[in-house]
């Protein structure tokens, strides 16, 4: 039964161990493999035994399976090398699984399982390591235990084993030998391993279960108060499945797969930079990335791209003060890595101490970018923090602020010259007349749009955003209608009118241009889902969108609300978004159960990735050197930090910091060196205690000279029970000796306890033991006499 | 109780383990790989909470042995161990028990291994052991180590008790052959009547027991009838019509070997079967002697209340070299009939003892050495499991309490059912 239980827990925590390895490389043949290694190994070899791998046999198995998975060992990245060992792990344990078992194999599957355990941890699983980490400590624990259960019951029954050994004797020819005895045998009425079973039926799981407790709780302290000592961090597979797709690219031929990609991209969280208190907004926000400004006319494949000309990349600005009327929102945002260094967030972006300096800005497009000062690894994930006046009173604002730096004279006409020459000089009517003629016709038709540039733009877009439109992510049935001859933006424009959010975005950029106000196409993302649980966006790749904006010169906000034109106190212009895609507002999101589960699940991945896998780097103070925390880990464990803090004094709160490594020192001084003071009191107290020992044992002393006057001495190795023993036999032995025999039983016991237990004797007592001495005073002078 | 002090120390597993800890622990704390602290903390903390658990889970323990003060070698016998738990709240778990059996002043040393399962705090748990016990003599039980390891076997705690208990082994019971009883019948033959004659015919009080049909209505003890409500009858001990004269020669040399005093305790299970044999048998009146090595002796008249001490004589008996035998023969020869039989047991030849050719022949001299021994007496075959087993389970009934009587009896009977049996 314990063994059974043994094989199927260690058989379980091996294949979880197993699992690990195979999640963290993306690999589920290897989960598949070792999960049908782990029940055929249980059923066909340790219950029916009709597989057992001979001892030779697997350990060429082993060792060929080395071979095989180590030729990846020479690979470049530390990545493929760990991925080598944990394919040598599996293939090992799986040989191992098919042996026999034996105390020798199952701590060979132990130790092997936790390497992987190791390797695993290595290579990063994300949240799903914690619940197989969870399930293994588990099922180890259980092994364990189990383990030790049946190598002791193996134990007591090898030395029972020993024992019978000599009962050969008892059948041997010689009757003297039988008659002079075997061995002293004895056997357990019940046997060991079925007392060990027995043990499985009683409240063992309830013990095991406060154990587990304890020792989880045992194992948050230590995590989050171990100290770490390195300053050579490890960065586990970042490059392997990290990072997620963004094209700073608007292209119309193909549509990115990441359009339906549910890869969580970032998590935004808005608070209120004053109070620090959440924020709420309304709405979908919009996340700006990358600002396109060139259009390839014409081209083979035409599309949008970044103007890498006059971009001048520096530090976020930070203001003095803002006005007590205006929203300063903070956005605290963890964003995945992509191929590109685009960072998003809601414009226009400040910075302040909490901002990180790799977060840089170009004034001209308002992109934000991630530029390293040096060559450290790439992050799992890019925690910074921005602040932004982009949304007031829980609404994001249409008009962004065009940023001039350099406030000197003429400076402002310059940048309007330069905004005027990226944004709004390359268009062409001839490729495109469709959209030049209807624009006109749309400015023409309608008055009000030789006053307000504002205007002019909405009218624009709300051309875009009627019936005649047609939105749609299906790209083949695009490419059916398109026509290849004629540039992609001027054949949805004047043919189909079916096309996603890029063709709207670059239909109302060109039209824009046409009516010479300058326009961008942005790519970035809008929405997300809102975390209830966690007060945060969630951004999936799904979530990727593309809109305008358009340039308004200083004396064009005139046409827009006094809320929207709070922040503009630039003389340098500001943007106007434009969203012409149709259907753009998705609404709210789904409450069903579902997405409450989706929710949670996102959350507690989000505490995983929060006060697991980044602890390191905040402990080790990356937070204001490269990297900036994440708000949603900084805030709750600062504010955890605060409170610890102000109900500790500073000598107890400097004490805590290094509790754990003084608390694993002092166990283990204390194990060490437990046995030394006490000894050397011991010794002293024994010494102190010697001849008040020597006066409580004299009656003891006083038998040794009784039994000398009949020429019985102790000898030397002769314990005084024994001598007790040879004094019986020497005594004449019969009925009538009963009461000797109980004196002298009493003189021994009382010594025992006086000399070994330290036990005092009262009066009573010591008369008693002096009558047993007389007893044994006359049965010594009868017998001697007796004997003369 | 005495016990020494509790000790915890980490096992060999629990070595590996650490090391395996020690190992992470130093990756996750110098490369700061956030998910090896938490494993390593996983793997700390079970072991820090075993390592107290297993401190206290001896402790507060306390230990009492229970067997029966008398028992026949080479029979198995149950041993009881009852651990208890003085503690208040937490139950002990798998405590192995290592209990030593040793004979005294010699190198026999057995070991009973149990492991008790479980003990609810302020509660008690009993576990047995079935102990066979080679030859005769007087045992010791302890000193017992009680350890635990559970749950998880990473460190050890032990604590040794030092209480020792005593039993008694009686020599081994066999079977006596056809010529033992020619040996004792053939002398007494026609001399029974004029024995009988000399005590009258009732004989000396014995016992009181239950009337039964056909016994006399003379017999019956009225007083004892009238308290008791059923007729009881004084059982009187007949009149020993024979007498049987055994001597015990327990002779070795001054160094024996092995085989010597396997030859004496062969001797001495032949006298303790003779004794138990002719006590059985009503009607015979046993003098036994026992010459062992020093001047130490014992006579005296065989009867049911005197076969204990003559059964832990012979248990504790130790051989010698005895010189006077020739005298022990003339002194019983005179003091019994001189036509009753008397048998000489002896772990020499008759010739090695030198004695009057009267002497001789008024001694009917038995030889164990010797293969004609096997005529008259042989030891009990070795006993099958499952005989073990019913007298284990029979021990086991009986609560463990001290029963030398029914034990002879038991060989008795035994003795009784082997010698009808045998041919």
């Amino acid at each position: 039964m314990v063994e059974r239980r043994l094989q199927i827990s260690l058989i379980t925590a091996a294949t979880l161990a197993a699992w690990m390895l195979g999640f963290a490389q993306g690999d589920l043949i290897i989960v598949a493999a070792s999960l049908f290694a782990g029940v055929s190994s249980v059923m066909l070899t340790d219950i029916f035994k009709w597989l057992v791998l001979d001892r030779r046999v697997s350990y060429a198995a082993m060792i060929a399976a080395a071979v095989i998975s180590l030729n990846g060992f020479w690979q470049n990245t530390s990545e493929d090398q760990l991925a080598a060992i944990a394919n040598m792990l599996i293939f090992v344990q799986i040989a191992l699984m098919y042996q026999e078992k034996t105390l020798r194999v199952y701590s060979h599957l132990a130790v092997f399982s936790v390497l992987q355990v190791v390797v695993a941890a290595l290579l990063n699983v994300g949240q799903a390591f914690s619940l197989l980490l969870a399930s293994y400590v588990i099922a180890g624990s259980y092994a364990v235990m189990m383990y030790s259960m049946h190598r002791e019951s193996l134990r007591l029954e090898k030395l029972q084993q020993t024992q019978l050994t000599g009962r050969d004797e008892e059948n041997d020819d010689a009757e003297w030998r039988r008659a002079f005895g075997g061995v002293i045998q004895c056997r357990a009425q019940v046997g060991q391993r079925e007392a060990s079973a027995s043990i499985l039926n009683r409240n063992q799981l309830a013990q095991f279960g406060s154990m587990a407790c304890a020792a989880l709780a045992f194992a948050v302290f230590f995590f989050f108060f171990s100290p770490r000592l390195g300053r050579d961090r490890w960065v586990p597979g970042s490059g392997r499945a990290g990072k997620v797709g963004f094209n700073s690219k608007v292209s119309f031929r193909t549509l990115n797969r990441l359009a339906e990609s549910n890869d969580v991209v970032m998590r935004v969280t808005f608070r209120d930079a004053r109070t620090g208190e959440p924020y709420e907004v309304f709405g979908e926000p919009y996340f700006r990335g990358a600002a396109l400004a060139n259009y390839s006319f014409g081209s083979r494949d035409p599309s949008w791209t970044v103007s890498r000309q006059n971009a001048f990349w520096k530090r976020l600005p930070s203001r003095a003060s803002f006005s007590d009327s205006t929203d300063l929102v903070r956005q605290e945002i963890s964003l995945r890595p992509s191929s590109e260094d685009v960072l998003f967030g809601v414009a226009p972006f400040y910075g302040d101490s909490h901002s990180p300096p790799w977060v840089n800005v170009d004034s001209t497009s308002n992109m934000l970018k991630k530029i390293s000062l040096d060559a450290s690894p790439t992050p799992q994930v890019h925690r910074y923090s921005i602040l932004t006046t982009g949304i007031q009173a829980g609404a994001q604002s249409q008009i962004t602020r065009q940023f001039n730096r350099i406030q000197t004279q003429g400076s402002s006409d310059r940048l309007k010259k330069r905004i005027e020459d990226v944004f709004g000089k390359k268009w062409e009517p001839g490729v495109c007349p469709t959209i030049q003629r209807v624009s006109d016709q749309l400015i023409a038709n309608d008055p009000a749009t030789s006053t307000s540039r504002v205007y002019r733009c909405q009218v624009l877009m709300r051309y875009l955003l009627g019936r005649r439109f047609k939105y749609s992510l299906d790209t083949s049935h695009i490419r059916q209608l398109s026509d290849s001859s004629i540039d992609p933006v001027e054949d949805f424009f004047a043919n189909h009118k079916t096309g996603f959010c890029g063709h709207f975005a670059s239909a109302l950029a060109l039209m824009l241009r046409s009516q010479d106000i300058p326009a961008r196409v942005v790519v970035g993302y809008r929405g997300g889902e809102y975390n209830k649980m966690g007060g945060y966006y969630l951004i999936r790749s799904r979530d990727a969108h593309a809109w305008v904006e358009a340039y308004l010169r200083p004396e064009d906000v005139d046409g827009i609300s006094d809320r929207e034109s709070r922040d503009l106190d630039s003389d340098a212009g500001a943007w106007f978004r434009l969203d012409p895609t149709p259907g753009g507002d998705r609404g709210e999101f789904d409450k069903g159960a579902m997405a409450y589960v989706d929710q949670v699940l996102d959350y507690s991945r989000t505490l995983w990735s929060d006060y697991v896998m980044e602890v390191s780097r905040k402990s080790s103070g990356e937070d204001s050197a490269s990297f900036n925390s994440s708000p949603t880990a900084r805030q709750p464990q600062s504010r955890f930090r605060k409170w610890l803090q102000s109900v500790l004094p500073v000598w107890a709160w400097n004490l805590l910091g290094g509790l754990p490594i003084a608390a694993l020192l002092a166990i283990a001084c204390w194990a060490v060196f437990n046995n030394l003071p006490k000894r050397r009191w011991r010794r002293a107290a024994k010494r102190r205690r010697k001849k008040r020992r020597r006066s409580s044992i004299d009656f003891y002393n006083q038998l040794e000279a009784l039994a000398a006057k009949r020429e019985l001495s102790r000898r030397s190795h002769q314990t005084p029970r024994e001598f007790a023993d040879a004094i019986r036999v020497a005594l004449v032995a019969n009925e009538a000796d009963r009461p000797v025999f109980e004196a002298l039983d009493r003189v021994i016991n009382t010594f025992y306890e006086a000399r070994f237990g330290g036990r005092a004797l009262d009066n009573d007592e010591s008369k008693a033991i002096e009558q047993a001495l007389q007893c044994l005073d006359d049965a010594f002078a009868t017998t001697t006499a007796a004997t003369t | 109780m005495i016990f020494g002090r509790q000790r915890t120390t980490i096992t060999r597993e629990g070595v590996y383990y650490a090391l395996v800890v020690l190992f992470i622990l130093g990756g996750a704390a110098l490369r700061q790989v956030d998910l090896l602290v938490v494993f390593a903390g996983l793997l700390v903390a079970p072991a820090i909470i075993h390592w107290r658990l297993v401190a206290l889970t001896l402790r507060q323990l306390g230990m009492k042995r229970k067997f029966r003060e008398i028992v026949p070698a080479g029979r198995p016998f149950m041993v009881s161990i009852e651990l208890t738990n003085n503690r208040d709240y937490l139950g002990t778990w798998a405590v192995s028990v290592e209990d030593t059996v040793m004979l005294s002043l010699d190198s026999h040393v057995g070991l009973g291994c149990l492991i008790v399962p479980y003990i609810r705090p302020g509660g008690a748990a009993v576990a047995q052991y079935q102990a066979t016990l080679p030859r005769r003599g007087q045992y010791t039980f302890g000193p017992m180590m009680v350890s635990t390891q559970f749950p998880l076997g990473l460190f050890r705690s032990w604590l040794r008790f030092y209480h020792s208990d005593r039993i008694l082994a009686l020599p081994r019971i066999g079977v006596l052959k056809k010529k033992w009883t020619e040996a004792i019948e053939t002398r007494s033959v026609g001399r029974q009547t004029a024995g009988g004659r000399r005590h009258g015919n009732e004989g000396d009080f014995f016992a009181l027991r239950e009337w039964r049909t056909g016994d006399s209505r003379r017999w019956i003890h009225w007083r004892s009838s009238a308290r008791l409500n059923y007729p009881v009858i004084r059982q009187l001990e007949q009149p020993q019509r024979r007498e049987v004269g055994v001597i015990v020669d327990l002779w070795s040399p001054d160094d024996p070997s092995d085989e010597d005093l396997g030859w004496v305790e062969l001797a001495v299970s032949f006298a303790a079967t003779a004794v138990v044999s002719l006590i059985a048998d009503e009607g015979h009146r046993v003098h036994v002697v026992v010459c062992a090595g020093e001047t130490k002796r014992w006579t005296g008249e065989v009867s049911n209340l005197a076969t204990e001490p003559i059964l832990r004589t012979l248990a504790l008996i130790e051989p010698g070299q005895t010189t006077d035998v020739a005298n022990r023969i003339v002194e019983l020869g005179d003091s019994i009939r001189g036509d009753s039989p008397l048998v000489v047991l002896s772990t020499r030849s008759k010739g090695a003892v030198p004695m009057s050719p009267a002497t001789a022949r008024r001694a009917h001299w038995v030889d164990v050495r010797s293969p004609a021994r096997e005529e008259y007496f042989v030891l009990n075959e070795p006993e099958t499991d499952e005989s073990n087993a019913s007298t284990a389970a029979r021990d086991a009934s009986s609560n463990g309490a001290a029963q030398p009587a029914n034990d002879a009896a038991g060989a008795t009977n035994e003795v009784q059912q082997k010698a009808k049996a045998a041919p």
